[in-house]
């Protein structure tokens, strides 16, 4: 499989129109921080902590059109769609605690934690009772 | 109208090799990690760390090869990084494919306890972009040597004292691309290299070498490779390999926006099948350029990366390349796999992009949950080809959809068993209109028939809440009537129809 960056344009329909709701979103090239030389594993994992902390939601992290993404995506999302910033704020503390997580992205699913975390009909792919 | 399917079971071709079906699964996204291989620790029931569920769904398709570790990974992949204790291996980002730490706690030990799991052949794909001659050749040591030798010590340390099997072996990774950006003669001449040292340890077993092919219609790759490795009065007569790749996708909008995997109208449903059936110009005309240097056909084609790549669902890390699977991904696989049964001659390998979680997969996770996609069941259903031999057959067929994407309203595939029971594969493309049809055998009548079906709306696909929306089914629209059979395909559908021959006229089954 040929390696491309992935495309800006990502959540634009085959029409070109831009959507910005749960019909996709407006992806973004990752900066790749590339394999990270040190000399003992220990260092290799510090660093490698030091450049992407596992733990970090992406608007921790240092691409602000992550950040970007989140916000449409969340502030277009129909209302009754939306949970409330309460549930919103507790299902993202329940994924910050998470050893799933890695990037702001749930290796459960596969999803950005952010985005699934709005909506209302999702629920953590590991089990309704987490959220 | 009604067609006319006939089939001539004396008039018998090549064998189907298994490994047309075969898969692939790179650390990519989900595919390995989450998907396959979920640790030993995991709350998912599994068996050394491999996710029960899936082995057993992936054990119903009888898996015949599986490709590893990449893809572009692979040429980024240093073996070493990946064998020994798990808490002191190498931790780095995956900078292929989402950029998300790659902890290297599936490594060659781990590959090789998979392909126990699922009892299929090993095809390894080594790195020559960004790898040395020593690494691929200590690493071939590592896996297969067996006796006193440094590499095969360092194995038994790390708890395998018996080497493995290694079926296949690829010598890098698209290398006119993410493997290196080579020319062809450039990778052609680092191929004859790098291949010189994958050495065959084992008496009796010879790693099959696979060259690194062209992408999709560069003919100019193919024709170049070759010519450099058939040159010089020393090279050996298959041209120091036994297959050769392609590597084909179907996007049906284009590369830059690929298209939704189910939000799609009718129109982009034929632009996809047609894209789909691409593949069989691919075939003929690469298979061409081998006919010149390979007129026995000694060499294989290799598709070792095919199928459909769509926009990722929404929401999910884009560099995942997660994405559902609906019907229209049914009829891709199975027009597809057609081909390749057709094409069996030169093809003798397809490995489809990919298992678990990643572009067309058979199998999709989300947490403890599995779900066995429309492709899937395709696979299932066309089971019954590996290791057939090909037979001749006719079928008439009418163009439809748009002009500027018209395709064949029906695609179909025969084989026989060692049995003797005929499979035929049938693929109706149509998404409005169902086909009768009558099956013909040549000089015999049809004593028994049976079969399977797969259809539903083009877009319709199984999900977590409702897994088995899709799924294969009993058919039991065919009557056999005076030795032949006659059955309304639906449209939008896939059969698998198997018959046994006799003298005796059959009574309505």
């Amino acid at each position: 499989m040929q390696r491309r960056e992935p495309p800006l344009d990502i959540g634009r329909t085959a029409g070109g129109k831009e959507v910005s709701n749960e019909d996709g979103f407006t992806g973004n090239g990752f900066a790749n921080d590339g394999y990270v030389e040190n000399r003992s594993v220990e260092k290799e994992a510090w660093a490698v902590e030091q450049s992407r902390c596992k733990t970090c939601f992406l608007r921790e992290q240092a691409e602000a059109d992550h950040t970007e993404t989140i916000r449409l995506y969340v502030s277009n999302l129909d209302a009754e769609m939306k949970v409330d910033p309460g549930e919103y704020a507790r299902r993202l503390e329940k994924c910050g605690r998470c050893g799933d997580m890695s990037q702001g992205v749930c290796m459960q699913c596969g999803c950005f934690v952010e985005m699934r975390a709005a909506v209302n009909i999702r629920h953590c792919p590991k089990g309704e009772k987490c959220w | 109208m009604v067609h006319k399917l006939t089939i001539y079971p004396e008039r018998k071709k090549n064998q189907i090799h298994r490994e047309i079906y075969g898969h692939f699964a790179e650390h990519l996204g989900r595919c390995i990690y989450g998907g396959i291989y979920v640790g030993e620790n995991s709350d998912i029931e599994h068996t050394n760390g491999m996710r029960n569920d899936v082995v057993e769904a992936l054990k119903e398709l009888r898996i015949p090869v599986l490709r590893w570790p990449g893809g572009c990974f692979a040429d980024e992949y240093h073996w070493r990084d990946g064998v020994g204790e798990k808490k002191s291996r190498k931790r780095m980002i995956n900078t292929h494919w989402g950029g998300v730490i790659e902890d290297n706690s599936f490594g060659t030990h781990e590959y090789f306890e998979l392909c126990r799991q699922l009892g299929c052949k090993t095809y390894i794909n080594g790195n020559l972009g960004s790898g040395t001659v020593q690494e691929m050749s200590e690493w071939v040591e590592y896996m297969t040597f067996d006796g006193v030798s440094p590499m095969a010590q360092w194995r038994a340390k790390n708890g395998h004292e018996k080497p493995w099997t290694v079926d296949f072996f690829g010598v890098g990774n698209e290398n006119w691309g993410c493997g290196g950006n080579m020319t062809p003669e450039y990778y052609a001449n680092e191929y004859r290299r790098y291949q010189t040292y994958v050495r065959d340890y084992q008496s009796g077993r010879r790693i099959q070498k696979i060259c690194g092919g062209p992408n999709v219609d560069d003919y100019v790759w193919t024709e170049q490779v070759l010519r450099t490795c058939f040159a010089h009065p020393r090279g050996s007569g298959h041209g120091f390999m036994d297959g050769l790749s392609l590597h084909y996708y179907v996007h049906p909008e284009g590369w830059e926006i690929k298209g939704s995997a189910t939000d799609f109208d009718v129109r982009t449903w034929y632009k996809t099948l047609c894209k789909a059936l691409y593949m069989d110009e691919l075939i003929s005309r690469h298979g061409e350029i081998m006919d010149r240097y390979d007129p026995e056909k000694n060499i294989a084609m290799i598709v070792d990366e095919w199928g459909t790549w769509y926009t990722c669902e929404p929401g999910t890390n884009p560099g995942f390349l997660y994405q559902q699977n609906t019907m229209r991904d049914a009829l891709v696989a199975a027009v597809t796999l057609n081909i390749f049964n057709k094409h069996s001659d030169r093809v003798r390998m397809a490995n489809l992009a990919q298992m678990v979680n990643v572009l067309q997969a058979v199998i999709l996770t989300e947490g403890k949950h599995m779900l066995k996609t429309p492709t899937y069941h395709v696979f299932h259903m066309y089971k019954e080809h590996q290791g057939g031999t090909l037979l001749v057959d006719e079928l008439d067929v009418l163009r439809i959809g748009p002009d500027d994407n018209a395709v064949p309203n029906l695609s179909e595939s025969v084989s026989m068993d060692r049995n003797g029971v005929i499979h035929a594969t049938i693929a109706n493309l149509s998404v409005e209109e169902g086909y009768e049809l009558k099956v013909t055998l040549a000089e015999e009548t049809v004593r028994t028939a049976s079969a399977e079906i797969l259809t539903g709306e083009m877009n319709g696909k199984n999900t977590f809440d409702e897994p088995d929306h899709i799924r294969e089914e009993a058919f039991t629209r065919l009557q056999v009537i005076s030795g032949e059979v006659h059955l309304c395909l639906p449209p939008c559908s896939v059969v698998s129809l198997h018959l046994t021959s006799g003298e005796q006229q059959a009574e309505k089954k």
